[in-house]
């Protein structure tokens, strides 16, 4: 589909966006990847984006990590405005297919991570408003807590047991329906 | 794992290993986290970890139930007390979804699944669902040799809740339950047009318990799903209605809703004298039908859908063909055109060629050959369309627009589909074809199990 706004959308790529790390290292972006955040992407609609967006709760180290992601899946979301939206059934053509599942193993790789980062990473996607790295993220941990036992959730976590015997016996009972 | 090991031996990486990241999260991440589980009990269960997880889950924004597949599923009974006792327990004062799903495995003992468990659930997203209310309840599935204990065949009669603030209801209550209008007819109405001025989404699976008229009228409603039997007369005004699902015989109905853009309509006929839409254009984005017997008339209602979706299958009888070939003379002009074949192992390829003589304009096209079991062991029935003498005359189309075609075929032997397409592609004069894909799998399409319906 020939859309009227591909001239802007061009524009909006040359477009460049420098963001400033908690430990002051910045990083060139196109615009459209840093408009995968929201955060951002309001920053840029108020103007307020010369000379740099600090981000002060985002250290350069967790920053990398996420650029490379919004690189990716920028690339991702052009793909899609650019194929004919009004054949809603992705999977029907071979290139969407492919290119999906290549996205989906960046993702996979993606993850590979530390725990530290991992929870970093949600995070900065929270800070910075980015919904699929968020949801990325949190279903890493999600399927990660699934079909475990609490035991096995708080090694997993290093999850202290503040509880005393009675009151985790009392928490127990009143959510017997849930262990069942 | 790395870090799931004793970590006193592993000083070097003592902060990464042993620190308790996950506690330290916000209750919103956690939420986010939780909500990934699916799973209200699973949810619940984190209650006990520690006393900074006691509380999180009871202000959880959805409660799920019945999406569980990581413990095995409950029996009954203690799925109904997790509802009750998650219900009991919620702290927030308002939720943005409540979905219950309840278990087929659950309906060994659907007798405790009655009137008295269901009703303070409604009356729970009455209260306090602002986004999305869901019940379903499927269909009763028992052992051919252990008949329904009598008790379970009783009716169980429930009244609609009027969710104040609830975008989005969705009930689907199968078999025994019944849904009591109060006064006569007018609950419907009355729900939707006063009791939940919010609703932009209205699902109704379920069976009246006196036949009754239904009328719809709402400033919101964008979505409707109709499928309430026992309908004697519908009558839906809805201004901002933009798709409309209808499941269900009706006899007569009026329709109007003049931003209508998708109609499906599995309802078995449709006849102008009776369903009559008053407003709707002629154009829309989709159109649905199921079977093309009797609903030429609603072909030919439109002169234009972007996508049009046809299921076929032709009925067993002499003249059957005939009239199908009659009844889908006229289709509208559409870009998009999905068909969807219950294959009966040979002889298609006559169908689809004159479908698309029908559907000249239509830029894609993807034909699904469905193999239904029955339909496989003719294997060539008299009336098939392969001996008819026209079949076999029928000459090739020009599909001036055509530029990319899907065949895919569920269930049925590579050489039944290599016979179609070889039947049917020569004779398709297709110049500007950019793309053709065919997919072979062994697996029928999945219905889809998904909650939300468009």
């Amino acid at each position: 589909m020939a859309s009227a706004g591909s001239g802007d959308e061009k524009a909006a790529a040359a477009a460049m966006i420098t963001l400033i790390s908690s430990d002051n290292e910045k990083f060139e972006v196109t615009e459209a990847t840093a408009t995968l955040s929201q955060t951002i992407r309001h920053m840029i609609e108020d103007g307020c984006t010369d000379g740099g967006v600090p981000l002060p709760n985002v250290t350069s180290k967790i920053l990398a990590r996420v650029i490379e992601y919004c690189k990716k899946h920028a690339t991702a979301a052009a793909g899609e405005e650019g194929s004919s939206s009004s054949f809603s059934d992705a999977a029907f053509l071979e290139v969407d297919r492919a290119f999906l599942e290549e996205l989906e193993e960046f993702d996979d790789a993606f993850l590979e991570v530390d725990r530290a980062t991992l929870f970093d990473l949600i995070l900065a996607a929270n800070y910075l408003d980015i919904k699929g790295l968020l949801n990325l993220t949190c279903q890493k941990v999600a399927d990660s807590v699934k079909g475990k036992t609490p035991e096995q959730i708080r090694e997993m976590y290093n999850i202290v047991n503040d509880l005393t015997p009675e009151e985790e016996a009392e928490i127990r009972r009143e959510t017997q329906w849930a262990f069942e | 794992m790395d870090q799931d090991r004793p970590c006193r031996r592993r000083r070097r990486h003592r902060r990464q290993s042993c620190e308790d990241y996950i506690s330290g999260l916000p209750d919103e991440l956690l939420h986010s986290i939780l909500l990934r589980l699916g799973s209200a009990r699973a949810a619940a269960r984190t209650s006990v970890l520690s006393r900074r997880w006691r509380p999180v889950w009871t202000y959880l924004p959805e409660l799920v139930f019945g999406n569980d597949d990581t413990l095995p599923p409950p029996a009954p009974a203690s799925f109904l007390d997790a509802v009750d006792g998650a219900l009991a327990a919620y702290a927030a004062p308002t939720l943005e979804a409540l979905i219950v799903i309840v278990p087929t495995a659950g309906n060994n003992g659907i007798n405790v699944l009655a009137r008295r468990v269901v009703a303070p659930w409604l009356r729970f997203a009455a209260e306090r669902v602002v986004g999305e209310v869901v019940l379903l309840v499927p269909a009763l599935r028992t052992s051919l040799y252990k008949p329904w204990p009598e008790v379970d065949r009783k009716e169980v009669v429930l009244e609609l809740p009027a969710c104040e603030r609830a975008k989005a209801i969705a009930l689907r209550l199968k078999h025994h339950w019944r849904l009591r209008l109060r006064p006569a007819g007018s609950e419907v109405t009355a729900l939707v047009c006063t009791r939940c001025p919010c609703l932009r989404n209205l699902r109704l699976y379920i069976t009246l318990v006196h036949a009754s008229d239904i009328s719809i009228r709402s400033g919101s409603l964008r979505s409707l799903s109709f499928c309430v039997r026992k309908t004697r007369r519908l009558e839906v005004v809805a201004p901002r209605l933009e798709n409309l699902f209808l499941g269900d015989n009706i006899d007569a109905a009026r329709f109007s809703a003049p931003k209508l853009e998708r109609l499906v309509w599995n309802s078995g006929f449709y006849d102008p004298q009776r369903h009559r839409f008053d407003d709707i254009g002629r154009r829309l984005w989709l159109l649905d039908v199921d079977g093309c017997f009797i609903l030429a008339q609603l072909m030919r209602r439109f002169d234009e859908v972007d996508e049009f979706k046809l299921g076929i299958s032709i009925p067993g009888g002499n003249g059957a063909y005939k009239i199908f070939l009659d009844e889908t003379n006229m289709m509208p002009k559409c870009k998009i055109l999905r068909i969807a074949l219950r294959w009966n192992k040979h002889g298609l390829a006559p169908v689809m060629l004159h479908l698309l003589r029908n559907c000249r304009s239509t830029k894609k096209l993807s034909i699904q050959l469905v193999d239904y079991c029955g339909y496989s062991s003719y294997l060539c029935w008299s009336y098939c369309p392969c001996r008819l003498e026209e079949s076999r005359r029928a000459k090739g189309v020009a599909l001036n627009s055509l530029e990319e075609v899907e065949i895919t075929s569920h269930k049925s032997s590579q050489e039944e589909l290599l016979e179609f397409v070889e039947q049917l592609l020569p004779r398709c004069n297709a110049a500007v074809l950019k793309k053709l894909v065919i997919n072979y799998t062994t697996f029928f399409p999945l219905a889809r199990t998904k909650v939300r319906f468009f």
